[in-house]
Formats: structure tokens, C-alpha cells, sequence
């Protein structure tokens, strides 16, 4: 699902099946990384607009999360995810982005990274960008089930 | 001369206004037109597009991709689409749309290891038989929808999927 007004009048009905969230992180800088953090937006919101569009029914693609790395930004995510674990709808967390800045939280935010580099894709032609999409989401997928799975067991 | 008795002033009047309002229509006509050709247009059934060749196709259901124009009003745009298609026993071709009934999940054909040749949703355990039909006791209520399908010059086409009775 998406945000948008009809998918939440779905939510709102039927939010007991959409327990998972996926947040994407995109870094805005329009000083020297500017190129670099326009083509990890592009890139992070094509691979979650894939995994909304399969998994439609029970993933809630939010907002992209966005902001300047100088910020240190790690402080307002954490108060974000505080605010989604008090609203007690989404059991599994993700978050998704192409930003290495990330990877030296995984281990102290509640949720799962998703950190995948990103690709140069605009030269490609549109088929086979659609192509390498698709491959770069299948093992997300395995890690989106595996924890579906462990909410199942415990 | 008794039928002339219509004067030079009527006589001008009529011819003004006749040419006149030829004039404005044929000026407001294109306008309109231009205007309103999407709408009038958007009524046409959906056309059916080529997918695959049928020599590809076997009992198996195998998913082809395919992008349809779809239009929103003014607004035309290219979306993927996808579909199950095999061959049914007695020889018909099946295209089933792989949209789960449920909340609109992709299903998978044969990925649920205690459930084999079922189509199976990754996101509420829902499953469906082979035909499409959902099975009883999972999430989906209605059975997958089926695409209008047509073949010629051996190559299979498609058009829209469209929702059958619950079972």
C-alpha cells in the first residue's frame, strides 16, 4: 500500500493484515553530493516501489524519510520508529536505503536495514532496467519472508 | 412573379446567418473536438496485446510480462502487467491475472513447499488451485481473474483480466 487517501481507506479497514512498513531513507544534499544523493533516491525508490507493487497487501510503503546527513539524522529516526512502534500497527519494520551512512546503526535501530548500493541505472535501456530490479529485490524478498516466518513461530 | 415575395432585407438576413454560423462552427467544431477526443475515445474496448507465442506455452503455468496503455482521463501511461499462462487439458489456453483477491499481492505459481501446484500468495498464506479457484479456509474470498485471451497467427493475445464468481 501506498500513501495515499484510497489505500488508506483499505488500511483502515483491513489494517490487521497490513502489518509490515517499509521506509525509505534518502539522503538530500545539493552541495557536493548532489548527483550521488539524486541517483540513491532514484534508485531506493524504484527497488521499494517494486517490493510495494508485489507485496501490496500487506507491506505499507511510507513517505521516503529524508535528510542532510550533517544533521545527524540518526536521532529523528529513532524518535520516527518510536512513533510507529506506539501506533501498534506494524510488527515487521524496514527500512531500505542506498546511504552507507546507515550501516554503522543496523545493529541499534528497531527494524531492518536493507543497505544496497546503488547502481548507475539511467543509461540502461527500460527493459532490462526493469530486469536488474526485479533480481535486486529477490533476495529481499527471502529476508521480508524469513521474518514473516519468525513472527508466525514466535 | 408572384413568389418573390420574400424581400432584399430577409433575403440578406438569412444568407448572413447561414454563412455566419457556418463560419463559428467551422471554427468551434476542431476546438471542441480537440477538447473532448480523449473522453470520447477512452469508451473503446482495451485493445489486446501480443504476449507470447503459443509454442512457448505448455501444461505449466509460466508468467509473461507485458506493458498495456492505460488511460486515466488526459493522462496515458505505460504499466506493466502480468499473467499465468498454461495449457489446459482439453487443449485451451488459460490466462490468469496474478493479482491475489485478497489485497492485491503478486501470487507465485508452486513456491509453497506443502501446497505443490497451487498458486500461492506470499503475504496471508492465500492459495488458489490450478484453474484459478481460491481454495477454502485461506484469505482470498473470490477466484483469480481471467484475462480475455485470443489467439491468431500463432501468437496469443490479451486483453482484460476480468473477475469471475466467488467459489
Amino acid at each position: 500500500m501506498r500513501w495515499k487517501t484510497n489505500d488508506a481507506d483499505v488500511f483502515l479497514k483491513s489494517g490487521e493484515y497490513v502489518d509490515s512498513l517499509l521506509i525509505p531513507l534518502t539522503p538530500i544534499d545539493f552541495k557536493q553530493d548532489f548527483k550521488s544523493s539524486v541517483t540513491m533516491g532514484e534508485y531506493t525508490e524504484m527497488l521499494c516501489g517494486e517490493i510495494e507493487r508485489q507485496l501490496h497487501g500487506r507491506m505499507f510503503l511510507s513517505p521516503n524519510f529524508t535528510y542532510v546527513k550533517e544533521h545527524s539524522p540518526i536521532e529523528q529516526l529513532k524518535s520516527l520508529l518510536d512513533h510507529v512502534a506506539a501506533s501498534g500497527h506494524f510488527k515487521h519494520i524496514f527500512l531500505m536505503t542506498s546511504d552507507v551512512y546507515w550501516k554503522e546503526f543496523e545493529h541499534t535501530i528497531t527494524g531492518q536495514l536493507f543497505w544496497v548500493p546503488a547502481l548507475p541505472l539511467e543509461s540502461m535501456d527500460e527493459k532490462y532496467r526493469l530486469e536488474v530490479i526485479k533480481e535486486q529485490v529477490k533476495p529481499l524478498f527471502q529476508l521480508i519472508f524469513n521474518d514473516w516466518q519468525r513472527g508466525i513461530k514466535s | 412573379m408572384s413568389k418573390e415575395d420574400i424581400s432584399r432585407r430577409q433575403f440578406l438576413n438569412y444568407t448572413l446567418t447561414g454563412v455566419g454560423g457556418f463560419m463559428a462552427a467551422g471554427m468551434l467544431m476542431p476546438m471542441v473536438r480537440f477538447a473532448l477526443d480523449p473522453i470520447l475515445k477512452e469508451g473503446s474496448d482495451q485493445k489486446l496485446v501480443a504476449v507470447t507465442s503459443i509454442e512457448e506455452l505448455s501444461n505449466e503455468p509460466k508468467r509473461f510480462d507485458f506493458k498495456i496503455k492505460q488511460k486515466d482521463g488526459w493522462y496515458e501511461s505505460d504499466v506493466t502487467q502480468s499473467a499465468w499462462v498454461y495449457k489446459a487439458k482439453n487443449g485451451d489456453i488459460i490466462a490468469l491475472s496474478p493479482i491475489c483477491k485478497h489485497l492485491g499481492c503478486t501470487v507465485d505459481w508452486n513456491t509453497d513447499p506443502s501446497h505443490p501446484n497451487q498458486f500461492f500468495c506470499p503475504c496471508h498464506l492465500g492459495r488458489y488451485t490450478k484453474d484459478g479457484t481460491n481454495v477454502k479456509g485461506t484469505a482470498p474470498l473470490a477466484p483469480l481473474d481471467v484475462y480475455d485471451s485470443q489467439v491468431k497467427d500463432g501468437k496469443l493475445y490479451l486483453g482484460k483480466a476480468k473477475p469471475r464468481k466467488g467459489a
